[in-house]
């Protein structure tokens, strides 16, 4: 059974405290407690956006977050959009426009569009339709959505919000030091699980696969945040979101396959929550921060109440969902060592454009010199029970012109396994190995 | 002003939607949003089987669970066990057997979400699986027809043989296609406390759940009250499915005496409700050399599922308009739709079309090319135009605006030069363009009469607020917005006095379904009957005095005049012949037409729609921006199934039962669309409006399968067009004769 915790944060501009059942998303306190049920539940599984509150000036799906991940913090609901009875200009948009049809989905498309102009108060059409990836409405067509958010844009406010109130929910839920996590991970090692973005683990909780009533957040440890340039290497503490790593230029100068691979992963609601630690952790073949990682000679570090420990991001994943991670560890990070000269490219098939899991996906590393390949690495996920690196076609890469790329071609169609699942065929993904292999050689040779 | 009803005002305006503020704020509220005190969670207990014998089933420890109020099995039903729909097969819950994964076993209601979960679990069935027919053409075989029409028109088998004929031939498949309206089935009901229920829930057709309610709990249809609540969308979803959820929460309140929330997880919802139907399209066709289409035969084939529900009349739109919007003097139209032990499929926006135009269209596609012959000026030349027959005999009199829809979507597009253009284009990823069209018989038709009547009740208080209740429902296509429109045309008063509520069984008589586009129309003339009696009562008073409406009102209600009515709408008799397929099939119909432009990477076989012209004659356009959205958001549906959306299916389960693995479109998959609309009035609809939730879908598929043709010259036959299968084909096309391109 549950415990009671309590929360204290600020909802639409109020302080609330409250006291509640610790196994509650906060989708469930703010529909449930706090009787504000603009958010709706369409899925559970942030896969369609109508549960998107803003926390902290990044819209989320509240229901891929436990409450107490929102303790302490400044929540934004539709209810609270209006200010003194006025309609908010998105709100009068979205109405004169024609963008509202059931409604079901428009309190997260709102907030969606409200995140994205705080930030960015005039869009272009492509940003808008980015801003709202992560929000399914299939009343629309989206047309009058995006006119909507096009009529209404100008009226951001860079200003992001604070909360004054200091947390409530007790340390054991959420830590906020290293120490203090592992420590609850040594004393209860084996029950509980940590959860950062919750983005897959509250997916799998709703599957029956993982347990609500189980979980920690780790999102408040300061040690698992950075990301930072050090002389030799570029640290990325595990606890980064994909936001924070798709915008970062440390990033983007030595490991550039990763940002590019961060900014396809689900949509802005996902990328503001998930984490490099958890997309690694959950040991999906499809996660794509992983074969960037791979493509870099990543360094994952490893820590608990005994140690820490660096492994070869080659050497983390067993197999499918299968880490080596120890149920006492947490993952602190990723290192990656800088290399002079080096260019990267990510590409990736889904089965859409946004909000999808990879089909097929490459991440190809190289430097040049004088136009020769002088170091090359290429990975790829989704075609094989893990992440892999496909040393033959390096080979062939390193050989260099048009009869290498050739030559690499076929030797990545022999490197990758693919099966035939829901999303794809082997047939397909083995060809599609190679097209982006040679995508990707192409565009690094020409960049 | 009191207008007189012929000055139009307010008809054709962009009225804003009077739904829209409390949509917007967050404050409508859904069926999830409602509160009952003291209210149970329900929940419902299905089959993991497709077929099998339920040899023991005992609910003693599921009752012993605490906090589990009640647990429910078909032999505890009070009423009959059936929703009645077009056949009564359909059972509230099973009864001795299982013939679809899914099926209602039992029905449980406990006073927590855990004590739900444990009590499902705690129920023992024990089933003994029996082999299960889940493909349709051994359904076929096994001569499991449910329902079965046809047309006969002239000698198509005799005229197919002309030698002086080219003829296409082909077969085609579509899958399943999910409704993914974002809110999920839900229902609560609750004693009424005089021995009957009040149900609230997300649902299109208030008068179906009334009658699965009342059946299951043996009531009349007096105790039994529906009430809508504001609809997360439907697109025919909600249409006959609701009336399971409905049954089982009315079953678990009267038998508790509280409130029982029962709201499907969104797993359940695309598990077990209704969807359109998978097909197999047989098509013959056959024209002279000059393109005049002479002949066609077709084959059409629908996989019902379990339970008929509204299958039948599903395959009867289908039937009818199996050739198109186009004059064939021989037609063989033979339809089936068979039961499989697969979930049942019902409604869906298109109602049986969507799959038979793809095949039709793609075939007449096909047939352009052996004619060397541009499809548009195929279409343009077989064009109905008024004077003509449909394949049913059906004489069009009047409203067939088909040739200028084709004419605007093909000059908005461009679509000639794009089409010489872009047919030379040699690198990996090519462009191209696709046309293909239409027409929907507004309404029932011959096949629902008896639903097809529809009432409105009209009242003005004595501020000259007006109150209209209708039995047809809003979901989201903007009828409160429409009927408002009409109501304060014909009544001659401001929009924004005019007050339409939601759908509620005590306030109208059975207005049939909100279903085939009927709403606008059959609604909207019983608004207009209604308001013309109120005139009629008011005009002695007001004559010509130029009163403002409220101070008319006023006047009128100091000479004691009832501004109260009631409405009714019958549409003009049809006459039909089941026998030959002939007859007035529909009383009308809308006509469409869509240019599609895609891109495709002719390498990793990904398509990317570039444009959509979507052309609509609909009669009378009574709000624009309705109609645009209409036609935005079935385009963008109709998309999703021809390039993204299916289900796979293992032993009759369906494996992606969720938005991560039913892929439909979402904001960065939808191209720029530019509706185009005619209007070529419909005397007996109001205002000249035929009505337009539906054909916007319908005629999308084939014409991006189309462009696809015309971008990478492979044909398709099976949907959706996803990158593997346009990857398939490539790779299986013949080596290019010039040089290697790209
Ligand atoms: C709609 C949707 C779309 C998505 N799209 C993509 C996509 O395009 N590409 C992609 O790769 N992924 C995608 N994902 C998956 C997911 O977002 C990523 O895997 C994400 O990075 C997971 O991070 P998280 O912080 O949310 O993990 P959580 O769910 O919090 O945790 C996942 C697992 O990691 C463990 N964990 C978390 N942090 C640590 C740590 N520091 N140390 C040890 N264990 C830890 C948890 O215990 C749990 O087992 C998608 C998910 C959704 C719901
Ligand atoms: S409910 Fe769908 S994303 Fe949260
Ligand atoms: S308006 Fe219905 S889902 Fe967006």
């Amino acid at each position: 059974m549950a415990d009671v915790i309590d929360l204290a944060f600020t909802v639409n501009r109020q302080q609330v405290r409250l006291r509640t059942r610790s196994d509650k998303r906060l989708l469930d306190v703010l529909r449930e407690d706090l009787r504000l049920t603009g958010a709706k539940e369409g899925c559970g599984k942030g896969e369609c956006g109508a549960c998107t509150v803003i926390l902290d000036g990044q819209a989320v799906d509240s229901c891929l977050m436990m409450a107490y991940q929102a303790d302490g913090g400044d929540v934004q609901t539709i209810e609270g959009l209006a200010e003194s009875g006025r309609l908010h200009p998105l709100q009068d948009a979205f109405i004169e426009k024609g963008g509202v049809q059931c409604g079901i989905c428009i309190p997260g498309m709102v907030l969606a569009a409200k995140a994205m102009l705080d930030r960015d108060p005039e869009p272009d059409a492509a940003a808008i339709r980015a801003g709202l990836a992560g929000n399914l409405c299939r009343c629309t067509g989206y047309t009058k959505i995006f006119e909507a958010v096009e009529e209404a844009s100008g009226v951001g406010s860079l200003k992001i919000p604070a909360s004054s109130m200091t947390p409530a929910a007790p340390g054991y839920f959420r830590p906020r030091t290293l120490d203090d996590a592992l420590e609850v991970l040594a004393q209860r090692s084996g029950e509980v699980r940590p959860i950062a973005g919750g983005t897959d683990v509250l997916v799998q909780a709703k599957d029956g696969t993982a347990r609500r009533a189980s979980l920690f957040d780790v999102s408040a440890v300061p040690e698992l945040k950075d990301i930072r340039e050090a002389e030799d290497h570029v640290w990325i503490g595990a606890g980064s979101t994909h936001t924070e790593m798709m915008e970062s230029k440390a990033l983007a100068r030595w490991v550039p396959a990763l940002p590019q691979a961060c900014a396809v992963i689900g949509g802005p609601q996902i990328r503001n929550r998930g984490t490099l630690g958890g997309n690694l952790a959950h040991g999906s073949p499809a996660a794509d921060t992983v074969p960037p990682l791979f493509a870099a000679d990543a360094i994952v570090e490893l820590v608990s109440v005994n140690g820490r420990r660096d492994v070869p991001i080659a050497e983390f994943f067993t197999g499918v969902r299968e880490t080596v991670l120890a149920p006492d560890e947490l993952i602190l990070g990723v290192r990656v060592p800088k290399r002079a000269g080096l260019r990267a490219a990510f590409l990736r098939l889904g089965q859409r454009q946004a909000q999808a899991i990879s089909k097929v996906s490459i991440a190809v590393a190289m430097v040049f010199q004088d136009g020769r390949p002088e170091w090359v690495r290429v990975a790829l996920g989704a075609v094989a029970p893990t992440v892999i690196r496909a040393l033959e076609t390096e080979k062939a890469l390193m050989s260099g012109g048009y009869e290498g790329l050739k030559r690499a071609k076929d030797a990545v169609r022999a490197e990758v396994h693919p099966i035939d699942d829901i999303r794809s065929t082997q047939a397909y993904r083995r060809e599609m190995a190679a097209v982006l292999l040679e995508r990707a050689v192409r565009a690094l040779a020409e960049a | 002003m009191v207008n007189s009803p012929s000055q139009r005002t307010v008809i054709g305006q962009r009225l804003r939607r009077p739904d829209a503020p409390d949509k917007v704020k967050g404050t409508a509220l859904y069926i999830e949003d409602l509160d009952f005190a003291g209210s149970l969670w329900g929940g419902v207990l299905r089959s993991p089987h497709a077929h099998a014998r339920i040899r023991k089933l005992d609910t003693a420890r599921a009752r012993g669970v605490p906090g589990v109020r009640a647990v429910i099995t078909a032999k505890e039903i009070p009423g009959r066990n059936v929703i009645p729909m077009v056949q009564s097969d359909w059972p509230v819950l099973a009864q001795d057997f299982v013939r679809h994964v899914g099926e209602g076993v039992a029905v449980v209601a406990a006073d927590t979400r855990e004590a739900l979960a444990e009590g499902l679990a705690a129920v023992q069935v024990e089933y003994e699986p029996l082999p299960a027919l889940l493909d349709m053409e051994e359904a076929l075989a096994a001569g499991e027809v449910m329902a079965r029409y046809k047309v006969r028109r002239g000698e198509a088998s005799v005229a197919l043989t002309r030698s002086d004929l080219i003829v296409v031939e082909g077969t085609y498949q579509t899958p399943y296609q999910e409704h993914a309206y974002i809110e999920p089935n839900g229902m609560i009901a609750a004693p009424d406390g005089t021995g009957g229920v009040v149900v609230h829930g997300s649902m299109q057709c208030p008068f179906y759940v009334q009658k699965g309610v009342a059946s299951a709990l043996g009531l009349d249809l007096n105790r039994v009250r529906i009430v809508q609540t504001v609809t997360g969308g439907g697109f025919g979803g909600k249409e006959d499915a609701p009336s399971a959820p409905g049954a089982h929460a009315a079953l678990l309140a009267m038998a508790t005496g509280r409130p029982v929330r029962l709201i499907l997880t969104r797993e359940e919802d695309m598990a077990v409700m209704s969807k359109r139907h998978p097909a197999r399209v047989q098509v013959k066709l056959g024209a002279t050399r000059h393109g005049h289409l002479i002949a066609a035969e077709i084959d059409y084939l629908l996989d019902g599922g379990a339970y008929a529900t509204l299958s039948p009349v599903v395959l009867f739109r289908g039937t009818v308009h199996a050739c198109g919007p186009y004059r064939v003097p021989n037609v063989k139209v033979e339809s089936r739709v068979v039961r499989t032990h697969k979930v049942p499929c019902g409604a869906f926006r298109g109602f049986g079309e969507p799959q038979v135009v793809f095949a039709f269209e793609a075939a007449l596609d096909e047939l352009a090319e052996r004619l060397g012959q541009d499809p548009l000026v195929l279409r343009l030349k077989n064009a109905l135009q008024i004077g003509d027959e449909t394949i049913t005999g059906h004489r069009l009199s009047e409203s067939v605006g088909f040739r200028e829809v084709l004419e605007q979507v093909a000059a908005a597009s461009d679509w000639k030069r794009k089409r010489e253009e872009y047919a030379r284009e040699r690198g990996t990823v090519r462009r191209g363009v696709g046309l293909a069209a239409c027409y929907y018989g507004v309404g029932l038709g011959a096949m629902g009469k008896h639903l097809n009547p529809a009432g409105a009740n009209v009242v003005v208080a004595g501020d000259g607020s007006v109150t209209v209740a209708v039995g047809t429902t809003e979901i989201g296509q903007g009828m409160v917005t429409v009927l408002t429109q009409i109501a304060a045309e014909s009544l001659g008063c401001p929009p924004d006095a005019v007050r339409v509520m939601e759908a509620d069984t005590s306030r109208v008589p059975d207005s049939g379904p909100t279903v085939a586009s009927r709403t606008t129309v059959m609604s909207g003339n019983a608004i207009r009957d209604a308001a013309a009696k109120i005139r009629a009562a008011m005009e002695p008073v007001i004559a010509d005095s130029g009163l403002p409406w409220r101070e008319a009102v006023a006047l009128c209600v100091q000479k004691q005049i009832g501004l109260a009515a009631h409405g009714w709408a019958v549409p003009p008799a049809t006459t039909f012949d089941l026998a030959t397929g002939q007859g007035e099939a529909y009383v009308c119909y809308s006509f469409s037409a869509n240019v599609v432009e895609v891109e495709v990477d002719t390498e990793t076989g990904e398509t990317r729609v570039k444009g959509v012209w979507s052309g609509h004659d609909v009669g009378r356009v009574v709000n624009p921006t309705l109609g645009e959205g209409q036609v935005e958001g079935g385009v963008v549906q109709g998309l999703g199934y021809a390039l993204t959306e299916e289900h796979a299916l293992r032993d009759g389960r369906i494996l992606n039962d969720q938005f991560s693995t039913y892929i439909i479109p979402t904001p960065l998959d939808v191209p720029e669309i530019k509706s185009v609309l005619v209007e070529s009035p419909f005397p007996w609809g109001p205002y000249g409006a035929k009505g337009l939730g539906e054909t916007p879908i319908i005629a999308v598929a084939p014409a991006v399968v189309a462009a696809i043709h015309h971008a990478a010259r492979i044909r398709l036959y099976t949907l959706p067009a996803t990158p593997e299968r346009v990857w398939d084909a490539i790779r299986a096309l013949p080596p290019p004769g010039e040089a290697a391109s790209g």
